[in-house]
């Protein structure tokens, strides 16, 4: 029986080389069967020991055992090396086609140019220590107009094209945030820094004019303010949205509710103020109006206007987002085109 | 309004100065130059030219034959008639190709035999004023010190290229919708003296004692208020010779059409002075009386444009002995035009009440040169003047046209309630230096500026405290900030500093519902929709699609006067009619599975049509909005709604096929999830889906959709648009897109209310139980969820989750289906033994079969 043993362990060795060169999982756990199973040949060789002489015995013993060792150690091995050749085999029939098309990992949205460029904006004036205010939009001509110093018989009504409402006399769409300064300055005292956007209406339709539209519109007001105030926030503002080579210039103009009122110019964005079709070659693009507080709009709600002063600017919201984003038509921004808004991003 | 720079010339010296700097100069002092055009008064063929030779024509007594040199090639041989026509002489050679006024070609042409390769021009061939032509003849250039350079063009020689700038006047400044105003702002700034045109005019018309404006018209105002000064002044004579092309030529430049001498005249005397006037014909005076009266009701006029207008209480009107002649301040009446056989005219030159103006001619929709100019006020010291200016350049064209000279009025009727005292208005240097933050601008500087402007100083202290009369053509200045935006206007606000204010960092709270909005529209652009923004707008037609009728909540109680288009006049209710319009479009260019949501008001008018509750129970709670109010406007009852909504539409097919998936419709449970997702992104508590009632939502599917409510109230609605609506709306019964709406200021209120932190440590491991069971097809989810928060022995459930629904007809007993749930079961104690959960799942599936007939299957 010795000779058996013998060539039993000559046989598994050549049977676990064999499985060594591709230890499949089911090569070896055949193996396994094969050898350590109910019927595997270790043990009816272990069963075979019973039947053996008392004197056979205890060699037969050492060579039976020293087959099982051998063979159970051989199978540790094998079964640990099939777990690798197991993956090896798994991955050469995995490889993907990288090129294949995806999308994001979920539906990726976007946000309005215009929310992308007035969030942007109110980022930099609550920088500058400003507060948001926000205002009606349907509102009575005592707030658009009179207590802005528009008196209803005054030819500078006719600046804006105006939306009025049937149901009710005196109730206009508003025709600029400039409302809000009312609305606000009836509430709060001062000092008040305070930055109003929203959607203003104005009867009027071409490439650059749209019957609505957004502005946003920044006041100060505190005793002491002045024009060089003005000039000097204008100033911090835009290079803060433009850029530190931002040069700011104000011309002399007239709306009714600030005097001195000025047209705001920003140096070209496009060709830093040396000028291109942009800019007609002047160098500026002219972005907005501001001025100092009229008293009369002080008087209206109610402010000293010997005490307190105060400035005003205000802008286009959409003008700017079209700058930003090299758009030649103000339409577009309002008509649900969903692949043009597709492309923006959620974050500015 | 349109200048010509030759024009403005006459009142302040630019002759110096190039267009662009003259421009310039305008914009930084407010009058902004809108745009630049020059033009040749001369056509550019009209060459400088010395006549070398001339020799009586050989068969005609009265020509000449001359040689004419112009500076380039063999001299031109030219025939003339003009008897100054001599040798030596330098004159204005009309070439081959030039076109005079009056559409006259200059061709090669053979004169009684004689070539001629051009004209010798005099004045009046080229269109100018006499001054400038040679008595008898044609023009003989002087030659000028540097000596004469022959072929230049003759417009260029003389200076006569003009450029028109486009000014924009601003609505407060009616003084500069003349040339005088305006020359007088430009040499305020450029520091050179103001001529006035009394004064430019060379030779004044004697006045006659044989006409007198007294004898022509009497005039009464009725109200001094609507008419504060009324000049007439007779010219007799006029005829209606046309104004020498001097005059039309300025004329056109400032955009005004040259009728004849007497009309041009007060044209051009408007055009310089700002105030508008009339000449009427002396015959259509009835009775030789003007009132100016305010209308009656009733009353009606024909005005010039041949409109038949009806008239209402306070309009200014201009009234003979026998009715209404004309629209004070706005248009004449049908007959009050100058006549070809027109010989005697009545001038008049008023002031009419500004805002009476602008409301009759708003009203009436009419603007003309004369309203826009009364509507900004004139300067009623100056009305004489101008009179006279309008009878002297009749006067003038007249006798430039070698018509007979007119006769003027020695008289001027001049009809003034009271002298207008001047405004007095004082300025505190101190204020003035602080305000503009000028602090070395000094009394002299303040007072170089304004005495500039034609302010007067009356007193002044040695505080720096001066007060001035406000000149009589400056309606706008009534306060020290005006005097000080004078300063700082003619200062320049490029000499103003760049200073950053000191303030108090007293904080003004901010609303949150502000940045709550600008969160909305990340968390949806976060979950794939794309944000749109669309006009408030609506159409009815719309609306009928959609099944809203007035009385429904969502129907717009607003109209606008003046809509935009006649096809879109409401103000909208809801986002959703709009966005439904934003998803045609995309299809009609091809583009399907447009996703949309857009953040913006609603407007509802709770003082004009109360709510039909009876009707619309759903929306009981519609609750008055006003964050975005103040106290003081909030409290105002009138005051429309505007309800802040966030609103998504979700076109077929949600996503389009792919390598990796097919197409998905977009059903009612996408737009669940964006109200889910919301309400997640905000910790809104208590978010419940009702089932939405027909009359409540005629435009949503009956059967996939739901109202939205939360905290005891309907905060929206969620579902796929009715079939009918979408086939109504052209978007296909198949092809329905998924609505949702919400209020976003009841989303605000109750976010963070469903916040709950389950802060306790789980050490034991859960043990799971699956279960599928019958039931009938009316139980709901919510259902059996109510069932199991109800359970009667539990112990350790702590979660159940359905995985599974199935009920395909036939393979179920018939009104069944069934429904698969995962159970969970944990302890905080130990971990649970199998008999205990088996014991607890059996309980439950016993009480399951209680509460909503479960079988186990």
């Amino acid at each position: 029986m010795i000779e058996q043993a013998d060539a039993l362990k000559l046989e598994f060795e050549g049977a676990a080389a064999e499985v060594k060169a591709a230890p499949a999982p089911d090569a070896v756990e055949a193996l396994r069967v094969g050898w350590l199973g109910r019927k595997g040949k270790v043990t009816a060789l272990l069963e075979g020991m019973k039947t053996a002489s008392k004197e056979e015995r205890p060699l037969l013993g050492k060579a039976v055992n020293s087959l099982k060792q051998l063979v159970e150690a051989t199978i540790d091995e094998l079964q640990k090396a099939s777990s690798a050749f197991a993956i090896d085999l798994k991955l050469k029939g995995e490889s993907v086609d990288i090129s294949l098309p995806v999308g994001p990992l979920a539906p990726r949205g976007s946000l309005h140019p215009v929310s992308l460029m007035r969030q942007d904006l109110l980022k930099e004036f609550r920088h500058l220590g400003f507060t948001v205010y926000d205002g009606p939009e349907v509102d009575y001509e005592l707030y658009n107009f009179s207590a802005l110093n528009i008196s209803e018989d005054h030819p500078a009504r006719d600046m804006q094209d105006t939306f009025h409402v049937k149901e009710q006399n005196q109730l206009v769409l508003r025709t600029h945030t400039s409302n809000i300064q009312i609305h606000c300055m009836l509430n709060e005292k001062p000092p008040l820094r305070v930055v109003a956007p929203g959607r203003v209406f104005r009867c009027d339709s071409d490439p650059t004019h749209t019957p609505m539209f957004h502005q946003i519109e920044a006041f100060v007001v505190d005793k002491g303010i002045n024009f060089a105030h003005m000039k000097g926030v204008i100033d911090a503002f835009m290079k803060a949205i433009f850029g530190p080579g931002m040069k700011t210039r104000l011309r002399p103009s007239f709306f009714p509710f600030v005097e001195p009122g000025a047209e705001m110019d920003v140096s070209c964005v496009r060709c830093s103020g040396k000028g291109c079709r942009l800019c007609k070659e002047t160098g500026w693009l002219e972005v907005g109006g501001c001025g100092m507080i009229h008293p009369n709009v002080f008087e209206a709600v109610g402010y000293d206007s010997d005490y307190y002063s105060g400035f005003a600017f205000g802008f286009g919201i959409d003008r700017m987002a079209m700058l930003r984003y090299d758009l030649d038509d103000l339409r577009l921004l309002f008509d649900g085109n969903d692949p043009f808004l597709a492309q923006f991003p959620v974050y500015s | 309004m349109k200048i010509s720079l030759s024009w403005l010339n006459d009142y302040v010296d630019v002759q110096d100065l190039a267009a662009d700097k003259v421009a310039q100069a305008f914009t930084d002092i407010g009058l902004e130059i809108e745009g630049v055009k020059t033009s040749a008064a001369i056509a550019a063929e009209v060459l400088v030219g010395k006549v070398l030779v001339a020799e009586k024509h050989p068969n005609a007594d009265t020509l000449r034959v001359c040689k004419v040199d112009v500076g380039q090639g063999e001299p031109l041989d030219v025939v003339c008639g003009a008897p100054n026509a001599r040798p030596g002489i330098f004159v204005c050679v009309a070439t081959v190709g030039a076109v005079l006024p009056g559409d006259f070609k200059i061709k090669k042409s053979k004169i009684r035999g004689e070539t001629s390769n051009g004209m010798l021009c005099s004045h009046e061939e080229l269109g100018l004023p006499e001054a400038m032509g040679t008595a008898g003849g044609i023009i003989e250039l002087k030659e000028p010190a540097g000596g004469m350079q022959l072929g230049v063009g003759v417009g260029k020689f003389l200076g006569l290229e003009d450029t028109v700038l486009e000014v924009n006047v601003t609505p407060n400044r009616g003084d500069c919708l003349g040339y005088l105003g305006l020359a007088r702002d430009l040499a305020a700034k450029l520091g050179r003296p103001l001529k006035t045109p009394l004064t430019v005019s060379k030779s004044r018309p004697a006045r006659t004692q044989s006409v007198a404006s007294e004898g022509a018209v009497k005039v009464r105002i009725a109200d001094p208020d609507l008419c504060t000064r009324f000049v007439a002044l007779a010219v007799n004579g006029v005829g209606t010779t046309p104004s020498p092309a001097w005059v039309q030529k300025r004329l056109e430049a400032s955009g005004m059409r040259p009728i004849n001498a007497v009309v041009d005249a007060t044209n051009y005397a408007m055009l310089e002075y700002g105030q508008p006037i009339h000449a009427y014909d002396e015959r259509q005076i009835r009775g030789k009386v003007i009132e100016v009266r305010p209308a009656r009701a009733g009353e009606r006029l024909k005005t010039l444009d041949g409109q038949d207008r009806a008239l209402e209480e306070g309009d200014i009107l201009i009234c003979d002995a026998e009715g209404p002649i004309g629209l004070a301040g706005i248009m004449g009446g049908e007959d009050s035009e100058v006549k070809a056989d027109t010989k005697n005219v009545v001038i008049e030159v008023a002031a009419f009440l500004p805002s009476r103006v602008r409301r009759t001619a708003r009203r009436l929709s009419i603007h003309t040169e004369a309203s826009h100019r009364f509507e900004r006020g004139v300067d009623v010291a100056v009305l004489p003047d101008v009179a006279l200016r309008v009878a002297e350049l009749i006067h003038q064209a007249l006798v430039e046209q070698k018509a007979p000279a007119p006769q003027i009025a020695f008289d001027q009727v001049d009809v003034q309630a009271a002298p207008v005292p001047a405004r007095k208005v004082a300025l505190r240097l101190a204020h003035a230096q602080q305000f503009l933050a000028l602090p070395k601008l000094t009394k002299d500087d303040a007072l170089k500026i304004l005495t500039g402007l034609g302010f007067n100083l009356l007193d002044s202290t040695a505080e720096g405290r001066m007060v001035f009369a406000v000149p009589t053509w400056r309606n706008d200045i009534e306060r020290e900030a005006d005097l000080v935006e004078e300063i700082g206007r003619l200062t320049g606000f490029d000499k103003i500093p760049y200073q950053l204010p000191v303030m108090s960092i007293r904080p003004n709270p901010e609303d949150p519902f502000i940045a709550f909005q600008e969160n909305t529209r990340r968390a949806l652009a976060n979950g794939g929709l794309h944000e749109t923004v669309s006009f408030p707008f609506v159409s009815p037609a719309d609306l009928a699609a959609l099944g809203l009728a007035p009385g429904h909540p969502l129907y717009p109680t607003l109209s606008l006067k003046n809509p935009m288009s006649e096809q879109f006049p409401l103000l909208r209710a809801s986002l959703i009619p709009n966005l439904l319009r934003a998803v045609s479009a995309n299809r009609r260019r091809g583009d399907f599975g447009a996703k949309l949501f857009e953040c913006g008001r609603g407007y509802y008018d709770f003082a004009q049509k109360p709510l039909d509750l009876a009707k619309y129970g759903a929306w009981k709670v519609l609750t008055r909005h006003g964050r975005h109010l103040g106290l003081k406007a909030k409290s105002d009852p009138q005051r429309p709604n505007e309800r802040s909504f966030v609103a998504a539409v979700l076109d077929q097919p949600f996503h389009a096929k792919g390598w990796n998936a097919a197409e998905a419709r977009a059903g009612f449970f996408h737009g669940k999830a964006v109200v889910q997702s919301l309400a997640q992104a905000f910790a809104v508590g208590g978010i419940m889906f009702q089932k939405a009632g027909a009359t409540d939502f005629p435009f949503l599917h009956p059967g996939a959709s739901a109202a939205v409510h939360a905290g005891g109230k309907m905060i929206g609605y969620v579902g796929e648009l009715h079939p009918r609506a979408a086939t109504s709306l052209d978007l296909g019964a198949y092809e329905a897109p998924v609505l949702v709406e919400l209020d976003l200021e009841e989303l605000f209120n109750l976010s963070g209310k469903g916040l709950k932190v389950d802060s306790e440590f789980r050490k034991f491991p859960p043990v799971t139980r699956d279960l599928a069971m019958l039931v009938d097809r009316a139980v709901t989810h919510e259902g059996v969820l109510a069932a199991i928060k109800k359970f009667p022995k539990k112990k350790h459930l702590t979660s159940s989750a359905l995985f599974d629904i199935f009920d395909k007809e036939g393979k179920l007993p018939e009104g069944k289906k069934s429904m698969a749930y995962a159970f969970s079961f944990q302890s905080q104690e130990r971990t649970l033994t199998d008999a205990e959960v088996e014991q607890e799942m059996e309980a439950l599936v016993s009480w399951l079969g209680e509460a909503v007939g479960a079988q186990r299957r």
